[in-house]
């Protein structure tokens, strides 16, 4: 009888330790995955910190250009209604769509911004004034920047969609509701010149 | 038409390179890497103590690397790497700078760290680059103490903590409450072992002193069998007793054979020993007696002993010597190494700023 008690009780005690174990693996999971998540929100707002460092140098620009090339209206304007789209574009950060189309509106915008370049090239006034020559070195400074966030977000996407696809981090993930994130892509700018028209 | 050209393989190069990756060189213990040997030694050193005293003085830590070459890769990416390889800066206040200089390529790039940036600013950044620019070529160490003064004296102002903080998503912390869960579970699982090893054990104790028993009861068996066979009229005690006192009696007779046979086999030596006296010394002949015999005997054993006791002293007194000569010749301990000099530089202390790709790029 002592031999049963024994035995029952060594069994209580494995899997009450067993379920304590398995909890608080859960629980350590779980906030890993918040953890990740949140790191690469942040770092998302980074990203949106830099795009909005570049935004803030366009008026200038077009104002400059304006000044010497008046007849490159077209290029103007689109670059124009280029910064207004992406200032429309509201992004939650857990929301993959969100950041999908945040990354179109600014890749419009990239794409504007160096055709501009490109027309600005022709006027050699433009190129020698010293308020183009800051703001264009201003600009290159933020487009680096822009790469470096947009490397360190998809890296910090990268953990975390590595993390919540892992095998048993898996299940708590879709439980709570947890999604992957979508990564930058490389620009569409950056294998296609833009074309110019004589 | 030839400037779209240059555009779009400067570009597609760019995105190119990142495919065939270029090892990022070890880092300077003493703040200058120089791989084309431009410097003089009195620069580095100049340069190095400079650079020491600012990373002393408030934790900012400037590098220069002078690189041979960039290898394809693309200059603000390459240094951006380089400088968080490194570990430049103190983690948190992301007060790291580093001046690259890629020879073969003609490019100078200044890496700001995100600390740094409000103080040492694109536009500053682009001051000490350009002004880099006319003279790298001819007169390397001039131009690159000046960059490094101004660099120190720019971004002199301690940064404050850094603008931007970088969060990242590090190893999981673990939660005290599952750690308090996972060690009272494992004291558990220790106590119930316990129990049940202690429990077993007891049983076995048992066991094992149950077989005892029966053995002895067996032996107790065998025993009343041999011996009602031995005396069949006996009760079982009465046959023990009976059977002890045999057993005492044949071992007496058994004790007295041995002494007799022992004092025959003494008397018996010491008769061949007489004669052997007795036919060494002629008792009989020439007045010889046995006592003189025995006298003499004694006498030669006397002598023997002695010699033997003066050849071990002799031999006692050789080992000491042999010893003596032992200890005098053995000389000095053994040459002490030198200590291991030299040690890996993994990279600077301070955890490591962050760069955020402020600064700025030229070529010369």
């Amino acid at each position: 009888m002592k031999g049963l008690l024994i035995g029952v009780l060594a069994l209580v005690g494995i899997s009450v330790a067993g379920v304590c174990v398995v909890g608080s693996w859960a629980i350590s999971s779980n906030n890993s995955i918040v953890a990740m998540n949140e790191s690469a929100k942040s770092q998302w707002s980074q990203v949106e910190n830099v795009y909005q460092r570049r935004s803030d140098l366009i008026p200038n620009l077009v104002n400059t250009v304006k000044g010497y090339a008046k007849h490159e209206a077209e290029v103007l304007e689109e670059v124009t209604k280029a910064r207004a789209s992406v200032g429309q574009v509201k992004v939650n950060a857990s929301n993959a769509q969100d950041i999908v189309n945040y990354e179109k509106a600014q890749s419009g915008l990239t794409q504007a911004l160096s055709r501009l370049m490109v027309v600005s090239e022709q006027y050699p006034d433009l190129k020698a004034d010293k308020n183009f020559m800051e703001l264009q070195s201003q600009l290159e400074g933020t487009e680096n920047r822009i790469a470096v966030e947009r490397k360190k977000f998809n890296e910090s996407a990268r953990d975390y969609n590595q993390y919540i696809q892992q095998f048993p981090a898996q299940f708590i993930a879709s439980y709570r509701g947890f999604k992957p994130m979508p990564y930058f892509e490389a620009e569409a700018t950056a294998n296609t010149a833009p074309k110019v028209q004589f | 038409m030839h400037k779209n050209i240059l555009v779009v393989l400067g570009l597609t190069l760019s995105s190119l390179s990142v495919v065939c990756a270029k090892d990022i060189p070890n880092p300077p213990s003493n703040y200058v890497l120089d791989e084309p040997h431009l410097l003089s030694a009195a620069t580095v050193q100049e340069v190095s103590s400079e650079l020491r005293d600012v990373d002393t003085k408030d934790g900012r830590q400037i590098v220069v690397a002078i690189i041979n070459s960039l290898e394809g890769e693309n200059v603000e990416d390459f240094t951006n790497r380089m400088a968080r390889q490194w570990k430049v800066g103190q983690k948190g206040k992301d007060n790291g700078v580093v001046l690259a200089i890629y020879w073969k390529d003609g490019k100078i790039r200044l890496e700001v760290g995100y600390g740094l940036e409000q103080y040492l600013t694109d536009a500053k950044s682009k001051d000490i680059t350009s002004a880099m620019k006319g003279h790298l070529r001819n007169n390397p160490d001039a131009v690159i103490r000046q960059a490094v003064k101004s660099i120190i004296a720019v971004s002199t102002t301690p940064a404050a903590e850094s603008v931007t903080t970088e969060q990242k998503a590090s190893s999981p912390q673990v939660d005290p409450t599952i750690l308090i869960t996972l060690v009272l579970s494992v004291v558990l699982i220790m106590v119930c072992g316990t129990a049940y090893t202690s429990y077993r054990r007891k049983k076995e104790a048992e066991k094992g002193a149950e077989s005892q028993r029966q053995l002895r009861l067996r032996e107790i068996e065998k025993q009343k069998v041999y011996l009602k066979s031995i005396y069949p009229d006996l009760s079982f005690e009465k046959a023990k007793i009976k059977y002890a006192r045999v057993q005492e009696e044949e071992q007496r007779k058994e004790y007295e054979r041995e002494r007799q046979a022992r004092i025959a086999e003494q008397k018996a030596a010491e008769e061949a020993e007489q004669d052997r006296i007795k036919k060494k010394y002629r008792v009989g002949f020439n007045g010889m007696t046995l006592a003189t015999a025995l006298a003499l005997e004694e006498a030669e054993q006397e002598r023997r002993r002695e010699e033997d006791r003066k050849l071990r002293r002799k031999h006692e007194e050789e080992e000491e010597k042999r010893r003596r000569d032992d200890d005098d010749n053995s000389g000095s301990g053994s040459l002490s190494s030198s200590g291991g000099g030299g040690f890996d530089f993994g990279g600077f202390s301070g955890g490591g700023g962050d760069f955020g790709g402020g600064g700025s790029t030229d070529s010369f």
